[in-house]
């Protein structure tokens, strides 16, 4: 027999199709318990970037679930009372076990793949822009699977009890999901869930080489370990030292060059930075002129005509003929009309915006509009405040968040003087975003 | 039958447990073993069993030295090679039961590195021995206890070994069953060492060609079954230096097993007067054997 046929006869004998499939339906059940209807605050961008991070996200539960099985397999030939028959036979029983261990590695890995191929295939249809470095983000779990599944090896071959297997599954989603909480500085080093890399990010190039050294260097020395073969304890040692010193890299290099002390911005998002590409403008050919980031590229047919519309009714009051998606925070130039991020726009499996999505995003750009916030207005909502904001609602077409009446007799005295109502509009702007609350106040009483 | 000695052990000690469990389950044992079917009989907690897992370098000994085959049982550097030689089916057998028969011979024909080329006969032959060809796609979890046995047995015979190890063959299996794997036995027996631990007086009469009795971890007794079986039908003596001699002229009228099961019993009853400091007994042939003649001796 070949190693081939030991690997097709572990592969039968360990059921790795099986626990392929059934691992890839945990996942993928996880992922039906985000999605509308079961989940109604979940929202799915329908980009690369979303489905990886609910890849990551799943982890936490299938990183522990991954280790579960590959303990109960190594176990196995305990619990069979196999010990004597196995010993006293020629091949060192690290070829054994690699083959045992292998083959189960394999399946739960495929599940894994399966898994993931689900849920990015759910992006397909309205995928535009895969991302930077998203292969990276891929690498990198596929990795921390792999240390899941030596870690159980691990367990099950030199921990004797049918209740190890289940116990090690719940002590590593304690280890795995508390530290998200936590936000400790270590947080990156958990393998498997902790790889937040949202739309229009990408991991940092300095910060792969290291993860991935890092994680495959734990996943050689638990190996080595889970194999018990003395001979390559070197191995073990060797990478146990490049696991060390990627770890202690790894606390300092994301930071470098960075704005800010370590420990300032979440611990989570220093591994990652701005993707420039998936930000690039992505226009209608034909006029008015409406953009949205590369990454969103996939709703720009549906958005366009509600962009318009928009664009139309808030031209009537200032100088914009262009509407562009920008990032939160971001006005954009005077003369472009700006749309807040495309973000839950998806679709899982179908193309285009969600129609519901579509319509809640068409008033949050309007509203983003006449919204404004000062320092001196915290815990007070002073009457003028409330009066200006409900006149430039009322003149954008937002009944629905006008109530105040003096506000709706205001507007109506200015739709009345087109002239007025485009000078009291542009005066509104330039006061609400430079929080002039002396000229706000004198709006409310035009 | 070759005169080459197979297995040698010499002063073997195996001491068991820790602390206040610690037992001696072997004690200053010796024996040598050519090719041929050897019988290991003896009572619950004589040392069989753990005789026959250091034989198969599954147990380590505390002291004494341990030759298979030419080859010190401690080398390890040549242990591997060693173990290309060795069947082993042990007392608790344990097996994969989404194995099919075959699947599971196969399997262990590789962890026994059967040169690939040479394996699918080897199975197929193995298979065939143990009477399971027609069974061989069965599932292990689908076989009755005997078929297990029997599987067990094909495992430990594909590498062809040149010392075959056996601890309880044949529980389970129906007497037809028995008498062809006696058959087989003895058959292998031809240029290996085969040593069979048993309870069944019946196996030692039908198979063995060569018996070793063992008491308290040390051996009482060696000799042939119808040594002992002449043993049991003239009864023995003992002298109160521990050596034994046989008496009588016994009856003609015993049936080998219940004879050999007389002499069985009467080897350990002198064995335990004897005291653990008493020479082993070398039990004569029926032809040689003459009244009262002292018969101590180590090995066989």
């Amino acid at each position: 027999m070949t190693w081939r046929g030991v690997g097709a006869l572990e592969w039968r004998r360990t059921g790795g199709a099986f626990v392929a499939v059934a691992l890839a339906l945990t996942g993928v059940v996880l992922f039906a318990a985000k999605q509308r209807p079961f989940n109604t605050w979940s929202t799915w961008s329908s980009t690369v970037a979303d489905a990886l991070e609910f890849v990551s996200s799943s982890g936490i539960v299938l990183g522990p679930v991954v280790a579960t099985v590959a303990a109960w397999v190594a176990g196995r030939e305990r619990r069979r009372r196999m010990g004597d028959l196995l010993a006293s036979t020629a091949r060192p029983s690290w070829q054994r076990r690699l083959a045992t261990s292998g083959a189960v590695s394999a399946a739960l890995l495929l599940g894994w793949l399966i898994q993931t191929a689900v849920v990015v295939g759910g992006v397909f249809p309205s995928v535009s822009y895969w991302g930077g470095r998203w292969w990276a983000t891929l690498l990198l779990m596929a990795l921390g699977m792999l240390l899941c599944a030596a870690v159980g090896s691990a367990f099950g071959r030199w921990v004797p009890g049918r209740l190890v297997p289940p116990a090690l599954g719940i002590v590593l989603y304690v280890l795995t999901a508390i530290p998200v909480y936590l936000d400790a500085r270590w947080i990156q080093l958990v393998p498997v869930g902790n790889l937040a890399v949202f739309d229009g990010e990408q991991l940092e190039a300095r910060v792969i080489p290291l993860a991935a050294a890092w994680t495959g260097s734990l996943v050689v020395m638990i190996g080595v370990v889970a194999l018990g073969r003395r001979r390559h304890w070197r191995v073990a040692a060797a990478a146990a030292g490049v696991a060390v010193v990627c770890a202690a890299a790894l606390q300092v290099a994301p930071h470098l060059g960075r704005d800010g002390a370590p420990g300032v911005e979440p611990v989570q998002r220093s591994w990652v930075e701005a993707d420039p590409a998936a930000v690039v403008p992505v226009c209608t050919d034909d006029a008015p002129v409406v953009c949205v980031q590369r990454i969103h590229a996939g709703f720009l047919r549906d958005v366009a005509p509600v962009a318009r519309q928009q664009l139309q009714v808030v031209g009537r009051y200032l100088p914009v003929d262009r509407a562009e998606e920008l990032d939160w925070g971001v006005t954009g130039a005077a003369d472009v009309f700006p749309l807040i991020p495309l973000s839950g726009m998806g679709q899982p499996y179908r193309s285009g915006a969600d129609p519901d999505a579509l319509q809640q995003w068409a008033g949050s750009n309007l509203s983003s509009l006449t919204a404004f916030y000062c320092p001196e207005m915290e815990h007070t909502s002073p009457a003028w405040a409330v009066t200006v904001s409900d006149t430039a609602d009322l003149l954008l077409g937002q009944q629905a968040f006008a109530q105040d009446e003096r506000g709706a007799a205001l507007a109506a005295r200015l739709e009345a003087d087109p002239a007025q109502a485009r000078a009291w509009m542009a005066s509104f702007l330039t006061a609400s975003r430079s929080c002039d609350v002396p000229e706000l106040e004198r709006l409310a009483a035009w | 039958m070759s005169e080459q000695v197979l297995v040698e052990v010499s002063d073997l000690a195996v001491v068991l447990g820790r602390g206040k469990k610690q037992r001696r389950a072997v004690d200053g044992l010796d024996l040598r073993l050519g090719a041929g079917v050897h019988g290991l009989l003896g009572p619950n907690g004589a040392g069989k069993t753990t005789l026959v897992r250091v034989l198969a370098t599954v147990l380590p000994p505390s002291s004494g030295d341990i030759s298979l085959l030419g080859v010190d049982v401690r080398d390890v550097r040549r242990r591997r090679e060693l173990r290309r030689q060795i069947g082993y089916l042990p007392q608790a057998f344990g097996y994969y039961p989404r194995f099919t028969v075959r699947e599971f011979v196969e399997y262990f024909a590789w962890l026994k590195e059967v040169p690939a080329a040479r394996a699918g006969v080897a199975v197929d032959t193995a298979l065939e021995r143990v009477g399971l060809a027609d069974r061989a796609g069965d599932r292990m979890k689908s076989l009755s206890g005997g078929m297990l046995r029997r599987a067990g047995v094909a495992q430990a015979l594909v590498n062809d070994p040149r010392v075959l190890l056996l601890d309880e063959p044949t529980a389970g299996l129906d007497p037809e069953q028995r008498v062809a794997f006696r058959s087989l036995l003895r058959e292998l027996a031809l240029d290996a060492a085969v040593v069979v631990s048993t309870h069944l007086v019946e196996d030692v009469a039908g198979a063995c060609t060569h018996v070793v009795l063992m008491e308290a971890g040390r051996v009482v007794a060696t000799g042939t079954p119808a040594g002992l079986a002449e043993a049991g039908r003239r009864g023995l003596v003992h002298d109160g230096d521990g050596v034994c001699g046989l008496v009588g002229s016994g009856s003609a009228d015993d049936g080998l097993a219940s004879a050999i099961e007389r002499g069985y019993t009467g080897v350990l009853r002198a064995a335990r007067v004897s005291g653990p400091g008493a020479a082993p007994v070398v039990l004569p042939e029926p032809a040689a054997s003459t009244s009262g003649a002292p018969t101590s001796a180590a090995g066989a």
